[in-house]
């Protein structure tokens, strides 16, 4: 079964179709909920949930590649984990007017692999985290960010320059700890 | 432009995180249940979510047209009785004969009553508000049904035009409007001080009286006379100095 004929069965609400889509997407899926919401019950819940609203947004689904799948997926499970923290009051970002530019090393991404950088993310503040996830992970714009989370585009900047930060830290302190 | 590198090689990193990182477990088939049942079970809640809303406002609908919404039996009584009372005219010397009947009582507190008067019949509805009924369990009443003793649209006649017999009138049971009535159109006639005649004899001598005066003056029949000539007085009494004719010893009645 490909993932087009999956979207048709999806369509006349196939078991099967549904299933086939689920197996191939629930992981990375899951793991995209992990890096917003961080605990696992609650990333699970969501993921459920967005898998469920794609069944039934499947008619204004139209399938061009390979690839749509997973965006269109990916778009649905952000949202949801976004709804989630607004309703958990998860995402009070205080408005900041400076936001400090860190250098990021590219030496040091590259030495680290990306379950090690998965869980420097999973350390970071929820809306530090968020940011970040939604700038470098996602590709949003600041712009789109500051509407999103009903913030400016300066404190979006702002969370974002501080995640790096401590992002950095932690990469140096890894670094060290690597080293010794 | 550090910057954006750095950026790109984190997204690129993090996007092939699509297996699952050490360290995390979850069961997908049970996730799969789960999902499963959601996608059954959610629409019939919907069904049962939007029925049971359904039926809420109907009876909240039916409960306020309970209570508020007028009754067939009201409105035929209500416009029943407004068409008497534009129909008739009140008489100005009746005097009120009230009866009270209870037409239409419900347990949502209105009330209609009617109150005859002189034949009339006049709506007074009120609402009222019975607590005791309202604390018991609302049961259905059934409206009080009452039979009308005279018809609801028969006018009165104008009593200046009824014929009053004369034994009634110095009867102790005579009705005080008759009473008042006559004494109006009789005008400084003391009516009880006269004697009692039936009807049929003022009848039968006004005839008689006509007759004779007929044959009187055309000269035919007995020699009856209704008016005493001079000569005839001196004939039959000479003592007699009056010159006045005398009417008959009778009483005379006109009706109209």
């Amino acid at each position: 079964m490909t993932d087009q004929k999956a979207i048709e069965g999806c369509r006349k609400q196939d078991r099967i179709s549904q299933k086939y889509l689920f197996d191939a997407y629930s992981d990375g899926m899951l793991m995209v909920c992990m890096r917003y919401v961080k605990h696992l019950p609650d990333a699970e819940e969501i993921m459920l949930n967005g898998f469920y609203n794609f069944y039934k947004s499947i008619d204004r689904f139209i399938y061009s590649h390979e690839n749509s799948i997973g965006g269109w997926l990916k778009k649905i499970m952000v949202n949801e984990c976004l709804m989630f923290l607004r309703k958990a009051g998860s995402l009070k970002i205080i408005d900041e007017k400076y936001a400090l530019e860190v250098g990021a090393d590219d030496g040091q991404m590259a030495r680290m692999n990306a379950s090690e950088i998965f869980k420097l993310i999973m350390a970071l503040p929820p809306g530090y985290r968020t940011v970040f996830n939604l700038f470098a992970v996602e590709g949003y714009t600041h712009k789109e960010i500051a509407a999103m989370l009903n913030i400016t585009e300066g404190t979006s900047k702002s969370q974002l320059n501080k995640a790096k930060g401590i992002l950095q830290k932690a990469m140096k302190q890894n670094e060290t700890y690597h080293e010794k | 432009m550090k910057n954006n590198n750095a950026d790109k090689v984190l997204m690129e990193k993090l996007g092939s995180l699509d297996t699952l990182s050490g360290g995390i477990v979850y069961g997908r088939e049970e996730a799969w249940e789960k999902l499963q049942g959601r996608l059954d079970a959610r629409p019939a809640k919907r069904i049962v979510l939007k029925y049971s809303l359904a039926a809420t406002v109907l009876v909240l609908l039916g409960i306020t047209g309970f209570y508020f919404y007028p009754t067939k039996e009201n409105v035929n009584a209500k416009t029943q009785i407004a068409k008497s009372v534009t129909s008739q005219p009140v008489p100005a010397a009746a005097t009120p004969k009230t009866e009270t009947t209870a037409l239409y009582t419900s347990v949502n507190r209105k009330e209609t009553r009617i109150q005859k008067r002189n034949g009339l019949q006049v709506s007074h509805t009120s609402r009222v508000w019975d607590t005791s009924v309202a604390a018991e369990p609302k049961t259905p009443v059934a409206p009080v049904v009452v039979i009308q003793t005279s018809p609801a649209t028969a006018a009165p006649k104008p009593m200046h035009m009824k014929v009053v017999h004369i034994n009634e009138l110095n009867s102790e049971d005579e009705p005080q409007n008759v009473q008042q009535n006559i004494a109006a159109s009789t005008t400084a006639l003391d009516v009880r001080k006269l004697p009692k005649v039936h009807i049929n004899d003022v009848v039968h001598e006004e005839y008689e009286i006509e007759k004779l005066r007929r044959e009187n003056r055309l000269g035919t029949g007995n020699q009856f006379f209704l008016w005493r000539d001079r000569s005839s007085l001196n004939e039959n009494t000479s003592n007699d100095n009056s010159t006045e004719y005398q009417p008959l010893n009778k009483q005379r009645f006109r009706i109209n």
